[in-house]
């Protein structure tokens, strides 16, 4: 039988009276609070019995004071006197319990707990709560300006939707709880004036957060998905570090903050120690894990197969497969090739970015570098291929011009054109369109023929 | 609204400011106003260390000594003031209250 249980909490900081009621029920079934983490809380199994939980609030506490705190040991020595024990503390949230029949109450006095509530939360829920709003307010009014200015650049990118997700899950909760705060303390100021108690925090916000943190779950799966279908599977593996990195920048700084109240520290040293090895962990964990996959990503390590040096440059062993290479232009085999392909994009756009150089017998080099776009919705196309077509001009002197899209199969092509006032020519690079598909591919080596145009045009389409 | 600070004094804050005319540590003040009161007027631990804490910052008590944890409080003029401050306020009421019952017979 498990003798531990952690529970992930979901109540509010002002929501005293649910707290209470769930730990006395958690009591009668036989788990006793034993401590209170960054996320979780801990139970340790116990006898069931019917305890009496109640939670006070010590607006002049802080998390980061030493222990024994004096306040904090003021008030034990009151609450010791009713019968209440210290059980744990949640910022300035204050548990005790009380085991005695019909125990004092540790509060009777509504009026003097609302106003130490409310000192509380504008030390800690409402200061933060704001300071998360208007970062988050920021964030998603920069993805609507994404939105408005190049909206295909959100949607192809997993990373740029996921993150637009949370800034606006971040915006609608706190909108959500600081409003839900502000409606609780104005009802249970005037039940008070009347004679009555605080009012109830209700469930509906708990709620809200409970559905918050579910979408959160729910984008980071998605998110991860995306990445694994449209990227390398390290990239993957990576992100999935960088998330379980940050859970032990996380727990490990809470090991350090508790550490050093244990130490007697003072809070003021606590907090500069804490921020400061917040930014030593920062880039210790989350820099040294960019180092190592750039080290592996870059030794060829994670590529799987080996290369060999021939004219002074690196060509692979066993070259991986490409939807689209030269021997298929030219029909020739290649002594010496190198291919390299990644993949990015998002559930709704697919890019997949493949190049290829070789070296012909006679050592002359070519290379052939194309992307193919891959839309899930056909609606996504005219937004692709204005974005790619607007990317190019506004780089300067390229522009794009129609061309003939039969010879590729296509239902419209594009080839670009360079023009600085003085020099005006076509370059190699042209654009493919099919409607749920738009391939870029840069020909610098090469005039395609009719007969090559519909060889890139069939293999692309089909890749 | 909640209740202007100090204007009025509730119960609570009337037993702890009159108990502190001797010199006593929270737990005995705890006890006092039961005792005093017949148990009509209970104060609760956390109440009372708010209260006290606000007591000090408005400069209603003082502090006399600490031993270990236990804190020894004793009420400062200005908590006296406003303690024979609530008296005649109460003493007022009454008056009021009979005065209106001499003459309209009431309530």
């Amino acid at each position: 039988m498990n003798r531990k249980k952690r529970e992930f909490c979901t109540y509010l900081n002002f929501d005293y009276r649910g707290v209470e009621e769930h730990l006395a029920k958690m009591a009668a079934r036989g788990w006793r609070l034993e401590k209170v983490g960054p996320w979780f809380w801990t139970y340790r199994r116990a006898e069931p019995a019917q305890a009496a939980y109640a939670v006070t609030y010590l607006p002049s506490a802080s998390q980061y004071d030493p222990e024994p705190s004096e306040t904090r040991e003021s008030l034990e020595e009151l609450c010791a006197a009713a019968g209440w024990e210290p059980v744990a503390e949640w910022a300035q949230m204050q548990i005790f319990v009380n085991e005695r029949p019909d125990p004092l109450p540790l509060e009777t006095d509504e009026s003097v707990r609302l106003a130490a509530i409310h000192r509380s939360m504008k030390k800690g829920f409402l200061r933060w709560g704001a300071v998360m709003l208007v970062l988050a307010l920021v964030m998603a009014g920069l993805q609507v300006k994404t939105l408005l200015t190049d909206p295909f650049h959100l949607l192809s990118s997993s990373s740029g939707l996921f993150s637009a997700a949370l800034w606006d899950l971040l915006v609608i909760l706190q909108t959500a709880n600081l409003l839900g705060y502000w409606r609780w303390y104005r009802k249970s100021a005037q039940s008070v004036a009347q004679g009555g108690p605080c009012a109830a925090a209700g469930r509906g916000l708990r709620l809200l957060n409970l559905i918050a943190l579910w979408l959160v779950g729910i984008c980071l799966v998605l998110y991860l998905a995306a990445t694994a279908a449209t990227a390398e599977s390290d990239q993957s593996v990576f992100m999935v570090c960088y998330l379980a990195l940050f859970g032990l920048m996380v727990f490990l700084l809470d090991r350090i903050r508790r550490a050093l109240r244990r130490q007697g520290v003072s809070r003021r040293k606590n907090l500069a120690i804490t921020l400061v090895m917040d930014v030593v962990l920062s880039v210790v964990l989350v820099g040294g894990l960019f180092t190592a996959y750039g080290i592996l990503r870059f030794s060829g390590v994670l590529d799987g197969d080996g290369t060999y040096i021939y004219e002074h440059r690196e060509w692979d062993t066993s070259p991986e497969p490409l939807p689209l290479t030269l021997e298929d232009l030219t029909g020739e085999a290649y002594p010496h090739v190198r291919r390299n392909r990644y993949g990015s994009g998002s559930f709704l756009v697919r890019e997949d970015h493949c190049w290829e150089t070789v070296l012909d017998a006679a050592d002359d080099g070519m290379s052939l570098d194309y992307t193919i776009t891959t839309l899930a919705l056909p609606s996504l196309r005219d937004l692709a291929a204005e974005s790619i077509l607007t990317e190019w001009t506004d780089r300067g002197y390229y522009d794009w011009v129609e061309a003939d899209p039969a010879p590729w199969g296509a239902d419209a092509a594009y080839r670009q054109i360079f023009d600085d006032g003085w020099d005006r020519f076509l370059t190699g690079d042209y654009l493919l369109c099919w409607p749920d598909r738009i391939v870029e591919i840069s020909l610098t080596d090469l005039e395609p023929t009719p007969g090559q145009m519909a060889v890139i045009g069939e293999k692309l389409q089909n890749a | 609204m909640a209740r202007e600070k100090f204007q009025t004094l509730t119960e609570q804050m009337f037993y702890i400011l009159l108990c502190l005319g001797q010199e006593r540590c929270g737990a005995d003040v705890m006890a006092w106003i039961s005792e005093t009161t017949g148990g009509r007027v209970a104060v609760g631990p956390g109440t009372l260390y708010n209260l006290l804490e606000q007591f000090l910052q408005a400069g209603y008590i003082r502090e006399t000594k600490v031993e270990g944890r236990k804190r020894s409080y004793v009420i400062a003029p200005a908590g006296q003031a406003a303690l024979e401050a609530e008296v005649q306020r109460l003493r007022t009421l009454t008056a009021d209250y009979e005065t209106c019952l001499n003459e309209e017979g009431q309530p």
